[in-house]
């Protein structure tokens, strides 16, 4: 099976990026997958998030060329770590000033993530759209763009989609495909609908169900758990009861990533 | 789902998602239900109220009535048979089946019916035989072929 690459990119902070990539990956790992998680994100909050020092793996592995190996930790049985911390800035000067680092955190990334059995990678980055962000786009297969329906998580949106777009155009990458994860999503709040119509008007079928707001996700990473570990009977997690019918939910974002990374692989085979 | 067509924008992705289009429907019931007065809001709610709870019994009703449900081949001319009959006395198809068999049963296990004559060796794994009623045409004329078949090799 060939690893696959999900990328957790939104200019905008604070709209769950941290969260539905720990989730997920946590996720796929439960369900039996080999799941890397790189914490490309400065403040380093996935190593908080699962309760593991937060280390400058990233940098080390990147900057200073060690071997992904000796710097990944298990967090979690099949869900691995690769921290970050303050000190990964450093892999963003060396992206910016050397023309080659892009292509070789590409192929650096995907070739050690395979070396280690990984069947899965995730790359949660943080907010902005630097070098860092652009070298994680390049890499991965999947773009995941969370986002919560407010006025200005709109832009963030704009402004991945159109990078998304300029890389398309001007370093020909071609993505299996990119999605809109709505997150936060308040089902009595007018400001939801309106955004989550304006989404789904210019995305369609890119747009995935959203994840509902929930104060229980906002406990978890201080308990050091993940969302399946602390609330998985949490609408966040379960999804809006409409008409008898689950909608979205981080269970259903998950069956999705895993049709995805296997409907892949059945074409690939085929 | 498809947009409607005058809400349609240029976009080249053409489709939603059929969760989000609940998500979206259910939105704008809240939008249109806001400008209501409280109280015609509160029936609103009341009706859809009873409205889910009918669906929920329904649903229910059905999922209990499931496990007894079977699929069975027939003949068409049979098939055909019982749609007049239940089409005539206006009742379902299934009511009608289940009368009869009724009667089947009950006379099979009083010894007033039986398979005799009508039971062929099956070269199944599964089954010895192959029952074959005298009017069911079709099957009979694919037991005869078989055996038929058998001879000749």
């Amino acid at each position: 099976m060939n690893g696959k690459v999900i990328a957790f990119v939104n200019q905008k902070g604070g709209v769950g990026k941290t969260t539905s990539a720990v989730t997920l990956g946590h996720g796929l790992a439960l369900a039996g997958y080999r799941v890397l998680l790189a914490d490309a994100d400065k403040q380093g909050h996935v190593g908080r998030y699962l309760n593991i020092p937060k280390t400058p793996g990233l940098r080390r592995w990147f900057y200073e060329e060690e071997p992904m190996r000796e710097q990944i930790v298990e967090a979690r049985p099949n869900l691995w770590v690769l921290p970050g911390d303050k000190s990964t800035n450093l892999v963003v000067g060396k992206l910016r000033d050397e023309p080659l680092a892009t292509p070789m955190f590409v192929r650096r990334f995907k070739q050690e993530m395979e070396e280690l059995g990984m069947q899965v990678g995730m790359i949660d980055l943080g907010p902005g759209l630097d070098h860092l962000q652009m070298a994680a786009m390049m890499t991965a297969d999947y773009v995941v763009i969370p986002a919560s329906p407010r006025y200005l998580d709109m832009d963030g949106v704009a402004e991945v989609t159109r990078t998304l777009a300029e890389l398309k155009y001007q370093e020909g990458k071609a993505w299996r495909r990119f999605i809109i994860l709505p997150t936060m999503y308040v089902r009595v709040w007018r400001e939801s609908g309106v955004r989550l119509k304006e989404l789904v008007d210019v995305f369609g079928t890119t747009v995935w169900p959203p994840i509902p707001s929930d104060p229980r996700v906002t406990e978890a990473p201080g308990r050091g758990k993940t969302l399946w570990e602390y609330a998985a009977d949490t609408k966040a997690v379960k999804g809006i009861e409409i008409g008898g019918q689950r909608i979205g939910g981080y269970e259903e974002a998950l069956k999705r990533v895993r049709a995805l990374v296997e409907e892949e692989d059945v074409k690939a085979q085929g | 789902m498809s947009k409607p067509k005058d809400e349609q924008i240029l976009s080249v992705f053409d489709r939603y998602d059929g969760g989000v289009s609940l998500l979206l429907e259910e939105s704008q019931r809240r939008a249109d239900e806001s400008r209501l007065s409280p109280a015609e809001r509160k029936r609103l709610a009341e009706m859809r109220r009873r409205e889910e709870e009918k669906k929920r019994k329904e649903k229910e009703k059905a999922k209990a009535r499931s496990q007894n449900k079977m699929t069975v081949d027939l003949p068409e001319a049979l098939r055909k048979n019982l749609e007049v009959i239940a089409d005539r006395e206006r009742v379902t198809i299934s009511q009608v089946t289940t009368f009869f068999l009724f009667e089947a049963v009950e006379k099979y296990e009083q010894g007033e019916i039986s398979f005799l004559g009508c039971k062929h060796r099956s070269s199944s794994p599964r089954y010895d035989w192959i029952l074959v009623h005298p009017k069911d045409t079709e099957r009979m004329q694919k037991v005869e072929s078989r055996k038929s078949h058998k001879l000749r090799n």
